[in-house]
């Protein structure tokens, strides 16, 4: 958000929870939020009718993900669906919908924000590993799909940062990926989002791709 | 944006012509300070040199073979003498050559790997010894799609380009706490090199394959370029970045 507005680029962004957080970024940039919960099915069909209605962006971030750090055996159905709801099948309705739209509009660049590529072994959350599995190969997918409309795909594999998601991780775990990855620390949201704006904005010519940004892991 | 590589130390091998010059294009635009080496062609050297001039660049320009280790250790002597060190260097020098693996010869297959992938280890220990000491440096590997993915390709051009990728990956990880980054960029086929060397019908083979229903060129793959051996990025090394497309 910071990295696109800092280049002087209108930014509107979705927040489901965190309220507080969401008014204080929209009044720090002036971008504007719109709550919406990506579980809804009906609450984002509308909302992505709605952004087709006022112009098809030029550029989309899917940026969101939920996990939670359990283990195999504790991992509910309902854990698994709102993973597979949130992490997947909400960017998959976002590309369906917007791709299209962009295209007609002469193209643009979606970008999905994942965590794995699988060229790594991580003793991750099951469910949080398939919805990622998914995003890479849908990512693949959705490159062969729209790119003869003009749009882009691609997917940045994020490693552990020191925020978001990763604060749910298991402390063990954030010390054996600091000791393990080549620059020997997390990455912070600052850097990523430096990542994600050049590929948003820069690249004119690699679709269905799948870039890490995860410090060497 | 511009001045986003301002005063940075940049060497690239094999910036004579192709991808290698409009790097070093990229580079100066940019605000970089550029050295690049090439092999023969001294006509395309000069005529990079004088676009680099162009800029307001006044480049550092060596002939060598990259797969002379002492040529490799007196470019870097040269420009920490005359730069007092290097933050980028870019391996991309590489041999053009198309041909059945049936036809092969023994001297073409030891160019190839000489070429590209000994000539990226020479290069890359003779700069690292500075990187590690400024503890900051970073190192992009020019590599190809075909090393990434089965395509009609010349066999020992993606056999040794798969060699380079192996070495980006270890090199990142055995450099990485020094604070020096290691990536690779693989690019499909271009207004360059290999895609001015094949035949029409398999260019538009790529073309139909391709997502984006194009070959690329190369001064967009080096625009990409420029923020992967940016002050910018700064979390990724180890990665793999391939503009081919969409193949």
């Amino acid at each position: 958000m910071r990295a696109l507005v800092a280049r002087g680029l209108p930014v509107d962004f979705t927040w489901c929870e965190g309220e507080a957080r969401a008014r204080a970024l929209s009044e720090a940039t002036g971008a504007v939020g719109r709550r919406l919960d990506l579980t809804d099915r009906a609450a984002l069909q509308g909302f992505l009718r709605a952004v087709v209605d006022e112009g098809a962006p030029d550029v989309v971030l899917h940026c969101a993900a939920v996990s939670q750090a359990r283990g195999l055996q504790d991992l509910t159905d309902d854990d698994w669906d709102r993973a597979v709801e949130v992490n997947g099948r909400s960017a998959f309705a976002l590309c369906r919908a917007l791709g299209p739209a962009m295209g007609a509009r002469g193209g643009g660049d979606i970008v999905l924000v994942g965590a794995l590529d699988r060229g790594q072994t991580l003793p991750l959350p099951v469910h949080f590993a398939a919805t990622q599995g998914m995003l890479s190969a849908m990512t693949m997918a959705l490159g062969k799909a729209l790119g003869p409309v003009g749009v882009r795909v691609n997917m940045v594999a994020l490693g552990p940062l020191g925020e978001g998601l990763s604060r749910a991780l298991p402390a063990s775990l954030v010390e054996d990926y600091r000791a393990f990855s080549a620059l020997r620390r997390l990455g912070t949201a600052e850097e990523v989002a430096r990542v994600l704006a050049w590929l948003a904005l820069e690249n004119t010519f690699m679709t269905g791709r799948v870039v890490t940004a995860n410090g060497g892991i | 944006m511009t001045g986003r590589l301002e005063g940075t130390r940049c060497l690239v091998t094999g910036g004579s012509r192709g991808l290698g010059r409009e790097l070093c294009l990229a580079f100066a635009r940019e605000g970089a300070r550029v050295a690049f080496t090439f092999r023969r062609r001294e006509a395309d050297a000069e005529d990079t040199t004088l676009r680099l001039r162009a800029l307001g660049c006044e480049p550092q320009c060596f002939q060598g073979d990259v797969a002379d280790g002492a040529h490799a250790q007196a470019v870097v002597g040269a420009l920490t003498r005359a730069w007092g060190g290097l933050d980028v260097l870019v391996n991309n020098a590489g041999v053009q050559h198309v041909v059945p693996l049936a036809l092969l010869e023994e001297p073409d297959w030891d160019l190839m790997l000489n070429t590209c992938l000994k000539g990226p280890y020479l290069f890359s220990r003779a700069a690292l010894r500075g990187m590690i000491r400024a503890r900051k440096g970073t190192i992009l590997n020019v590599g190809v799609f075909s090393s990434e993915r089965i395509v009609e390709a010349p066999a020992h051009y993606a056999a040794a380009k798969a060699g380079l990728r192996g070495l980006t990956d270890a090199l990142a990880r055995e450099v990485g706490r020094h604070g020096v980054r290691v990536n690779m960029l693989s690019p499909g086929l271009l207004d360059v090199g290999l895609g001015r060397m094949l035949m029409p019908h398999r260019v538009e083979e790529y073309r139909a394959q391709a997502a984006l229903g194009r070959t690329g060129t190369a001064e967009e793959v080096a625009r990409m370029a420029v923020f992967l051996v940016s002050d910018e990025n700064t979390f990724m090394t180890g990665a793999r970045v391939t503009p081919d497309g969409g193949l």
